[in-house]
């Protein structure tokens, strides 16, 4: 009997399943090679040559493909295994194992089997694939199509940075450090260089993370200003004056304090003295006007200056208590309130000349700093007017009315700085004059317009733009930047 | 040598013995059928069932129905093995001389009925069972042969189990086939006492000789048997042996005692028998598995755990059946 015609029509129906399931594991293992090979050249961070690509999904469909193929290639006895679901698995396993044997029953059985095996339609062998097949396949398809897709330098590392921002750091630690050693240098007090290189150092951070020339200019023009209210506020009389001007009988005298200028000083003690007519009442609220200011101003009590108008005070109320009681009519005369204020003015400008000595050193220190945010400038490629003559001013020299009243911080009005030429007769060519003098003629649009922007970040970081305006700015810098 | 005629013949004898004793019995055709296999086989039953469900009218009617003579053997406790087997007795010949005369005992037939057999005395039983095993009779020193075909049906009655001696596992072990013959349905009921109302004689007609039962037992041994299908049954022997590694989780913990190679012997024989009469000319996965049950359920001793958890031997015949399939499937 011819068994293998018999069964030829299943043998063909499962090697075609055998060779579906087989090229569905060769793909599977295919895509899971290409993978494996795309997450090589990933980790490389190199594009990979097609070859390899290719090759690698070829040598995974190889194996993937012939080992399913051997185990599924319907042999025999598979054959007669697989019948059994249309029931002709004995009959056709007996027939093919008693196949060369002779006798009655096992031709009768022969027969049998052919006859059922004829009657059997072949679509009863149904396609085995199972669900995990078919999800080893999807994951592996998935996995390669994203590792295919994903750029192989997306490991890579960021590129470097250009030799000119690697400049531009250089020469910010350059000159920041040469800073920092002025300051170290100085006799300035320990508290005032703390504040000056905590200064130095934010400003060397921000630049670093700047992203244009125009924001460095703001930076260095924000931290010029911070330096010169740091410097402004080691000047004693500085801080007793704006404490004086705090209080109504001390205003005058107390931005006299503040200018500096003696004979102006000696003037308004005089006004002072005349101005006072009721004599016990009005001592009692000089002296608690001293007093007072004196003591918001936090300055050292053995601070010469400060000693002076403490025995200023002091002397008011004793000439107040010299008398019996405040009705009663005082028993010192004009000219020892006279002497009283000549010796009290003596003393204020004694203290005033011994401090002139320290607020040298500390013009000095502006000026360093000014000339050193200026070359800092000039680095950052923003435009810079012109010094003319080498002296700068100190701080001390204002030619400036400080501002009366409030809490005396002027750094609206910082003097000196950068760009001050000292020359009170030459043309003032600094960025913050060209704000303050418009009828200059000299200062360029982009000489100002760092000092423009900073004061538009300043107003921004305190809140004092308004919201529905912030656009408005916004469009304004970045239209001109 | 077998021909196609004897095929044929087995066929059609074998539909008709069952037609026959069908009409004596109602419904218990798996019973039924299962007993002619065994007779067909050469094997021997062992039969449980309450009283009244058909056993003793079974035997009857198979035995009209192959037109072999039969015997009822009612065991009771006082039942002597020479009941059984027959003795010698003193008799006068014609001279007037005593001689012994060996009195044939009703084992001396083709189809015996051994009712209750485990009222018995063990002597008893084993009087039969030697008969069952051997088909050879000894009494008074002579040992006289039983003629073919010889066939027991032994019952047991399931209720009654006050001073009665149980057969010994390896006595046991002779029956080819246990069957249990439940109880009938309402209408089987009804269905039986309307037959018997008109008449309790049974119907059946004889249909074949003892030797034609002969050739038809030659014939389905001719079966062929595939080598999967003979693995598989030898497995299903094996897995019912607890000192075995191979076997199931369950057998180690619910079997004590496994089935004999007798066992493995009865399944082939009589699954070609069930092949060659559902007209096959191969045995079956399907053979092996419906005869797992008679041929297993009295050869495998249910431990304790078995017992308190009232898992009986069908239970775990089940059982193992499930764990040999599954494994067929993975394969």
């Amino acid at each position: 009997m011819e068994y293998k015609k018999l069964l030829g029509r299943f043998r063909w129906r499962l090697f075609w399943q055998a060779l579906v399931r087989s090229v569905l594991w060769g793909l599977t293992a295919g895509a899971a090679a290409l993978f494996i090979s795309s997450l090589i050249w990933h980790l490389l961070i190199k594009t990979p040559p097609f070859i390899w690509i290719f090759g690698g999904f070829f040598a995974g469909f190889i194996v993937g493909f012939i080992p399913c193929m051997c185990l599924h290639f319907p042999t025999k006895r598979r054959t007669a295994t697989r019948l059994d679901e249309t029931g002709l698995q004995e009959r056709v396993g007996t027939m093919l194992e008693f196949h060369k044997q002779k006798g009655l029953m096992v031709e009768l059985q022969r027969q049998d089997a052919a006859e059922h095996i004829q009657a059997t339609a072949v679509k009863k062998l149904r396609l085995h694939i199972s669900l995990k097949e078919l999800l080893a396949f999807l994951i592996a398809a998935a996995l390669c199509t994203a590792m295919l897709l994903i750029p192989y330098d997306l490991l890579a590392p960021p590129p470097e940075k250009p030799e000119e921002v690697s400049a531009w750091e250089n020469q910010v630690h350059t000159m920041i450090d040469d800073l920092r050693q002025q300051i170290r240098d100085s006799h300035l007090s320990a508290e005032a260089q703390a504040e000056l290189e905590a200064i130095l150092a934010q400003l060397e951070q921000d630049l670093l993370n700047a992203d244009s020339e125009l924001e460095q200019a703001a930076l260095i023009q924000q931290a010029q200003e911070d330096m010169q209210d740091v410097l402004y506020n080691t000047v004693t009389r500085r801080i007793i004056g704006r404490a004086l001007q705090q209080y109504d009988l001390t205003t005058a005298l107390g931005a006299q304090i503040c200018a500096d200028l003696p004979w102006e000083i000696s003037d308004e003690m005089d006004n002072l003295l005349r101005d006072i007519t009721g004599p016990t009442k009005q001592l009692t609220k000089l002296s608690n006007n001293i007093g007072n200011a004196l003591e918001i101003s936090g300055v050292d009590p053995t601070d010469r200056l400060y000693m002076a108008f403490y025995d200023f005070s002091t002397g008011l109320v004793d000439m107040v208590n010299y008398t019996d009681g405040p009705d009663a009519t005082p028993a010192w005369t004009m000219s020892d309130l006279e002497f009283l204020f000549e010796l009290a003015e003596q003393r204020i400008i004694e203290a005033l000349e011994e401090q002139s000595h320290d607020e040298a050193e500390v013009a000095n220190m502006d000026g360093l700093i000014s000339s050193g945010l200026q070359s800092l400038m000039e680095e950052a490629g923003m435009e810079t007017a012109p010094q003319q003559g080498g002296q700068q001013q100190s701080i001390g020299q204002s030619n400036k009315q400080p501002q009366s009243g409030g809490d005396g911080n002027s750094s609206g009005t910082p003097v000196g700085g950068l760009f001050d030429s000292g020359d009170s007769n030459s043309e003032r060519t600094t960025m913050l004059e060209g704000i303050y003098d418009p009828l200059s003629g000299d200062v360029t649009y982009g000489e100002v317009f760092a000092a423009y922007y900073a004061q538009y970040l300043q107003a921004l970081d305190a809140g004092e733009i308004p919201e529905d305006l912030r656009p408005y700015f916004e469009r304004y810098f970045s239209s001109l930047s | 040598m077998v021909s196609e005629k004897d095929v044929a013949f087995f066929s059609e004898k074998s539909k008709k013995v069952l037609a026959e004793i069908g009409k004596d019995m109602v419904g218990q055709s798996q019973v039924v059928e299962d007993a002619v296999i065994a007779m067909i086989a050469g094997g021997n039953v062992l039969l449980e069932g309450v009283p009244g469900v058909g056993k003793t009218r079974l035997v009857r009617s198979m035995g009209r129905a192959f037109n072999l003579p039969f015997s009822r053997i009612q065991f009771t406790p006082d039942l002597m093995p020479a009941d059984v087997t027959g003795t010698n007795i003193i008799e006068k010949d014609e001279q007037g001389r005593n001689r012994l005369v060996f009195q044939k005992g009703p084992i001396f037939s083709s189809i015996i009925l051994a009712d209750e057999i485990n009222r018995a005395t063990p002597k008893t039983q084993s009087a039969l069972l030697e008969a069952m095993q051997e088909h050879t009779v000894t009494a008074g020193g002579q040992t006289y042969t039983l003629e073919e075909p010889f066939f027991v049906l032994a019952t047991q009655n399931p209720i009654e189990q006050d001073g009665t001696y149980p057969l010994p596992e390896a006595q046991v072990d002779r029956f080819m086939l246990k069957l249990t013959m439940t109880f009938p349905t309402v209408k089987e009921l009804s269905d039986i006492v309307t037959m018997t109302q008109k008449t309790m004689d049974e119907q059946a007609e004889s249909v074949l000789t003892a030797k034609e039962l002969l050739e038809m037992r030659q014939t389905a041994k001719e079966i062929p048997v595939m080598d999967e299908v003979l693995e598989y049954a030898m497995r299903l022997v094996a897995a019912t042996h607890p000192e075995l590694p191979e076997s199931p989780e369950f057998t180690h913990k619910y079997i004590r005692f496994g089935a004999s190679p007798r066992a493995a012997q009865a399944l082939i024989t009589t699954a070609k028998v069930r092949a060659l009469m559902e007209g096959r000319y191969n045995v079956s996965y399907e053979d092996i598995n419906a005869l797992a049950y008679p041929v297993l359920r009295h050869r495998i001793k249910p431990s304790y755990d078995a017992v308190a958890e009232r898992i009986g031997a069908d239970e775990l015949i089940t059982k193992l059946l499930e764990a040999l399939n599954s494994k067929k499937k993975h394969k």
